[in-house]
């Protein structure tokens, strides 16, 4: 139920949109050139999942760019010392990618989130562009520090997967990549068994990156030398972390918990 | 010979009726019906949870081309009562002088299409005058809290039995209150010892996947015809005809298959609504709400129970005094029979000298609740088995042992005036005791495991509920049954029939349900309480019983024989070793056009100013249960290993369908104990869409999960059955909690026993 | 631009040619444009699975699919795994034996989805049975008969047909 902004009114979820503007253009050029041409730029539509949810709660879309029968932006290959991820590539798709699995622990965690439907619909650009706190591919790629990758009729624009919350208004870019480093020794360890208070990515390669997401929070990111004790590094926790549903205090310490339980399986490899 | 030995349709694991329909996705739903002209409505909500309605603006809306109605309170004339309610009429069709929780319906649009609608919603300008809200049990009892009602709506207190009494809003922001009492309170000066403790249950939605929905002709200018998804049509005509101001021969409520209910499904929910829309527009009128406005017309009731127990140092129980509070949400709904229900089972299956209950309906400006599976009883076997691990620790006792002291025999009344217990208590719990390996489990303790029991309780059958059968036979012994049992999934259609087949000698197939419709299916009171088999299924016994009897007669008078020495089989008369065709006897008797037997059957439980809710109960609704857990105690998560749950079907007409009940209950409880949880951020629901709140699913089944299917034969329905569906549910939440004080010595006394609730315990230590 | 889309596909194996508004989803278009009413609306957020059917053989959440996407494509619904003679598929076979259902308002979608997963693996483990079926809800059973149900269905397809 979406309550309209600043109206004391609740609308009832959308099931049925009034006819919009159907784009279907077949390169990523083209695609980049109706986002940026267009008045109003149409709306990203893949794998669909999140973009009817967002219908549901009163978006109204007028037009619509549906990328489905675009060629290229799918599968994954290593390049220059980075993973490049197609953004139109499924969930599905990715957790069996041979270059993929090249990255322990990330296939398992991208064949983990959501299930098994949604995985072969559901795109990893999508995830995250959808900007939700309760998905979880942001948390993944904030531990990876993973790159996203955008195209714009004004050009190429880079944005850390961390900064994706406070990014502004990127309707006029279309997400081409997520690019993950391929730092010596990079690994995952996506815990998610206290799904859905809160989950847990953490990745070794250099610094040690631990991403924590739960359901009504923008995922928490905390670096540092692998040295440091788990405890010290949830001090970083900003100390607003708080919900409806967990404190603070049950982070910090539950968080620490699960990083040693991560840092042993990593270091079991 | 006894009959259970011989019975050739009932007890066997067949195939429902309705398998090969639902399979084939060939059953229909209200939500499947299209009608030429049909409109479709959709309402406006307040965002806002209190304030005074000042004024509405449709004027714009109503310009919309394709829009055919705004219905808002200034549609509603002279000629409609306003507002509707089961003891208390307080719920009005659209919000007349206030809005009372972030969900309440102040307009709805009645349109060519779905979009169209949403667009004229947007076109509705209300002004509100905001109140403060209330939006707990403590904040609506506090001293200056805003009122929901300044004064009271009209209502009844129906006529209760021994001990049994009800104020009708005793307090501010108590809409209902129901008090028990019997033996004198004295004897708690002869206890040992007096315990006191507080019990907080969390809120679930039913969730059920069919959302509401109807869909309503007004015809000739007085006439009513409605489809809905609806468990009690006969209930849902009258308070129609009252609203309406219509005899209830002009009105037709019909019920298809219904897709999940779980309790919600009672009453006014989308009826009235497109019913107004169909009279002001003159075309049939289509309101399904979606799934999202689930969460916000009809909920389980959050509580807050507070047990007083006397005890003796050897364990017997004496005495209980209990205090409990619902939150009720906006509007009464079925608040005030869920109190009756929950302030009558918080003493559970146990033998006391002294009880004493009241129970409070609180008005908080939050979503409405209602029935929900348990009906009260879920909140009081939280509490109550919760309790009994409690003071048998304190004792020093087994809480098993301690139970098994304390439990009601088999025949016994649960209170005086009361029927007898049908199952045998302790058969039961040592049943599940010994699955989950109880008394072998203290010589090799494992850290943060251990093992609970739990045995949840209520009465089943509702009260004072009449059913009414009709069953018709034609001239080629093609079986009519007509009942108002509707089909929410339970099965009733199947097991009704196969009732009929058994009773005629028939073949299951040869008996059709026919469909709902409040014109021509006899009386029902409505498809709750477990009632199905316990009441429908005995007026459906009568009415078989008594058409076998007519046509056995008949045929002994054409045969020149005695019906006794007749027998019924597959339409042919067994005399001896010959079977005769009765098709060519009907006819040569009443001609060719044939003919058709009739019989109905009716079952009431007998008044009884002696029982304290005025009958007594049907049957007893029983869930034995037992949990094996495991807790981490770094992150408070509960897994658990193995979930017994055991029913006692008395006699289970088709076996694999009441273990498809009890299996689901028992997810349903496992979800309310361990996650699931409508999460309100004040009066603000914060995981109200699927997306959010979170149910069990597949993966959240426990590593083994065994439910057993009793047949203990002593039930008042066909053949020695009784209700299913409820029991189940019921002792989950507590055998967990009690499987969790046995692993880690920590007590959780709220629900959901979510990790970070867990871990906030066993930090504390206590 | 036009409001609406020209779509042909194949519904059930039968040829199906429309022009619907753009913003039609797949569910409403097998709904009322194609009649096919065995396909659920619930959630109507592709979490519970009710409107599952399968698009190009992948199980799709038909309530969050636009119709344009189905064009050029075969769409399977509930009611297309019968046989011309009325033989149910095995999954619907299973499901009606063991009671794997109550409302039913799930069905549709728990079968298509079982025949998805029997498509890709005709021999799934317990737990790839699990791990398939955490995709949709069902609210009424407890989901064990329906597992069952599920392996119930591979082994009688596996042991070929009955006649």
């Amino acid at each position: 139920m979406s309550p309209l902004d600043q109206s004391p009114n609740m609308l009832p979820p959308v099931r049925q949109l009034p006819p919009f503007r159907l784009f279907r253009p077949t390169t990523p050029a083209e695609a980049v050139g109706i986002l940026g041409s267009e008045e109003t730029p149409p709306i990203c539509y893949a794998g669909g999942t999140d973009l009817c949810l967002s219908v549901h709660e009163g978006r109204s879309v007028s037009s619509l760019l549906s990328l489905n029968t675009l060629d290229g932006l799918r599968g994954a290959e290593a390049r220059n010392g980075t993973l490049a991820i197609g953004a139109l590539a499924t969930l599905d798709e990715l957790s069996t990618h041979d270059q993929v699995t090249a990255i322990p622990g990330l296939a398992e965690a991208l064949g983990a989130i959501a299930n098994v439907r949604i995985r072969f619909r559901a795109t990893i650009g999508g995830n995250v562009m959808a900007r939700r706190t309760a998905y979880e591919v942001p948390i993944l790629l904030a531990a990876l520090d993973a790159r996203l990758v955008f195209e714009s009729s004004v050009g190429r624009r880079e944005l850390r997967a961390a900064d994706i919350w406070t990014a502004g208004d990127l309707g006029r870019s279309l997400l081409t990549e997520i690019e993950i480093p391929l730092t010596e020794g990079l690994a995952l360890d996506y815990d998610r068994t206290l799904r859905p208070w809160m989950t847990q990515a953490a990745a070794t390669g250099g610094i040690e990156r631990v991403a924590v997401g739960t359901r009504f929070l923008r995922p928490a990111l905390l670096s540092g030398d692998p040295g440091e004790s788990a405890e010290s590094r949830f001090s970083g926790l900003p100390g607003e972390f708080n919900d409806v549903l967990l404190t603070r205090g049950y982070v910090t310490g539950t968080g620490a918990a699960l990083l040693k339980r991560q840092r042993a399986r990593l270091a079991k490899g | 010979m006894n009959e259970s030995a011989r019975l050739e349709v009932v007890g066997r694991p067949a195939r429902r009726k309705d398998a090969r329909d639902k399979v084939r996705g060939k059953a229909g739903y209200t939500t499947d019906i299209s009608l030429p002209g049909m409109l479709h409505a959709k309402a406006l909500r307040s965002a806002i949870a209190h304030a005074r309605l000042v004024g509405i603006d449709a004027s714009a809306a109503r310009g919309l081309p394709g829009v055919h109605a705004v219905l808002t309170r200034d549609g509603i004339g002279e000629d409609i009562a306003p507002t509707y309610g089961y003891f208390i009429k307080d719920q009005p069709i659209v919000a007349l002088d206030k809005v009372r929780y972030e969900g309440d319906i102040v307009a709805a649009v009645a349109a060519e299409t779905e979009a169209i609608a949403d667009a004229a919603l947007r076109l509705i300008e209300v002004e509100y005058e905001e109140l403060p809200p209330a939006a707990s049990i403590e904040d609506a009892l506090s001293d200056g809290a805003a009122e929901l009602f300044e004064e009271a709506p009209m209502g009844i207190v129906p006529a209760y039995g021994a001990g049994a009494s009800a104020e009708l809003r005793p307090r501010p922001n108590v809409c209902y209150r129901f008090n028990y009492e019997t033996g004198s309170p004295d004897v708690f000066e002869t206890c040992d010892h007096v315990f006191e403790d507080t019990f907080h249950f969390s809120r679930m939605q039913h969730f059920h996947l069919e959302p509401f929905a109807a869909v309503a002709q007004w015809l000739d200018g007085d006439r009513i015809e409605v489809s809905t998804s609806c468990q009690n049509p006969f209930a849902l005509r009258k308070e129609l005809g009252r609203v309406f101001k219509l005899p209830e021969n002009n009105i037709s409520v019909r019920v298809p298959f219904v897709g999940g209910g779980y309790g919600s499904k009672n009453n006014c929910k989308a009826e009235p609504i497109a019913i107004l829309l169909a009279r002001m527009t003159g075309r049939p009128v289509r309101f399904a709400l979606t799934h999202d406005e689930n969460f916000l017309t009809n909920t389980q009731h959050a509580a807050i129970l507070k047990l007083k127990t006397g005890v003796m140092n050897d364990g017997t129980l004496v005495a209980r005094d209990s205090e409990i509070f619902l939150d009720s949400g906006a509007y009464s709904d079925a608040s005030p029979l869920v109190a009756e229900k929950a302030g009558y089972r918080i003493p559970g299956p146990y033998r006391y000298r002294h009880i004493r209950t009241s129970c409070d309906c609180v008005m908080t400006n939050t979503a409405p609740a209602g029935p929900f599976r348990g009906f009260g009883g879920t909140q009081t076997s939280w509490a109550c088995e919760s309790q009994m691990d409690m003071i048998a620790d304190r004792l020093g006792m087994d809480p098993l042992e301690f139970r098994l002291k304390n439990l009601i025999d088999l025949g016994e009344p649960f209170v005086p005036g009361e029927s007898g217990m049908d199952s045998d208590l302790r058969e039961g719990l040592e049943l599940v005791a010994r699955e989950i390996g109880y008394r072998k489990r203290k010589k090799n303790p494992v850290p943060n495991r251990g093992v609970g029991l739990a045995l949840g309780f209520k009465d089943g059958g509702g009260v004072n509920k009449p059913a009414q059968a009709r069953i018709k036979v034609s001239t080629f012994g093609d079986i009519f049954l007509h009942c108002g049992t509707v089909e929410i999934g339970q099965g009733a259609h199947s097991a009704l029939s196969a009732v009929v087949a058994e009773i005629l000698g028939a073949p299951a197939g040869r008996v059709r349900y026919m469909p709902i419709d409040t014109d021509h299916t006899p009386y029902d009171q409505g498809t709750n309480a477990s009632s199905a088999i316990s009441v429908m299924g005995q007026a459906v016994e009568r009415a078989a019983r008594s058409l076998r009897a007519q046509v056995l007669d008949f045929a002994a008078d054409r045969l020149g024989a005695e019906p006794q020495d007749l027998d019924l089989e597959d339409w042919h008369i067994r005399k001896g070793n010959e079977a005769l065709p009765l098709a060519p006897m009907i006819m040569g008797y009443f001609g060719g056009t044939g003919w058709e037997f009739a019989a109905d059957g009716f079952h009431k439980a007998e008044t009884d100013h002696s029982a304290p809710l005025e009958t007594q109960c049907v049957f007893w609704e029983l869930g034995w249960g037992a949990a094996d857990i495991e807790v981490d105690p770094d992150t408070g998560l509960i897994t658990v290993h193995k979930l017994v749950v055991s029913g006692d079907a008395g006699q289970a007409i088709n076996p694999l369908v009441c273990r498809g009940q009890d299996e689901g209950a028992a997810v349903m409880g496992l979800g309310q104990a361990l996650f699931e949880e409508m999460v309100y951020d004040g009066t603000q629901l914060m995981n109200g869409n699927a997306l959010a709140y979170r149910v069990p699913m597949a993966q959240d089944l426990p590593a083994e999960f065994v439910s057993i299917t009793q047949e203990q034969g002593h039930g008042p329905g066909p053949f020695g059955a009784k209700g299913m569906g409820e029991g189940g549910m019921l002792p989950v939440a507590p055998a967990i909690a009690n499987a969790l004080f046995d692993a880690t010595g920590v007590r959780v006394a709220a629900l959901p026993l979510s990790p970070p609730r867990v871990k906030a315990a066993l930090e504390k230590g206590f | 631009m036009s409001d609406t889309v020209s779509i042909s596909c194949s519904v059930n194996g039968e040829p199906v040619a429309a022009e619907v508004p753009t913003s039609t989803t797949l569910a409403d278009f097998i709904r009322e444009a194609c009649g096919l009413t065995g396909t659920k609306i619930a959630c109507g957020h592709a979490v519970c699975g009710a409107c599952t059917v399968h698009l190009d053989g992948v199980p799709v959440a038909s309530c969050s699919a636009y119709a344009f996407e189905a064009d050029g494509s075969e769409i399977r619904t509930v009611e297309g795994l019968e046989d011309a003679d009325g033989e149910l598929d095995p999954v619907q076979a299973a499901f009606a034996d063991l009671s794997a259902f109550q409302c039913g308002y799930c069905t549709s979608g728990m079968i298509m989805l079982t025949r998805a997963l029997l498509d890709r693996d005709p021999n799934p483990s317990g737990e790839t049975i699990r791990k398939w079926l955490n995709s949709n809800i069902c609210r009424c059973t407890g989901y064990e008969l329906i597992v069952e149900a599920v392996a119930r269905a591979a082994e009688a397809a596996n042991a070929g047909p009955m006649r």
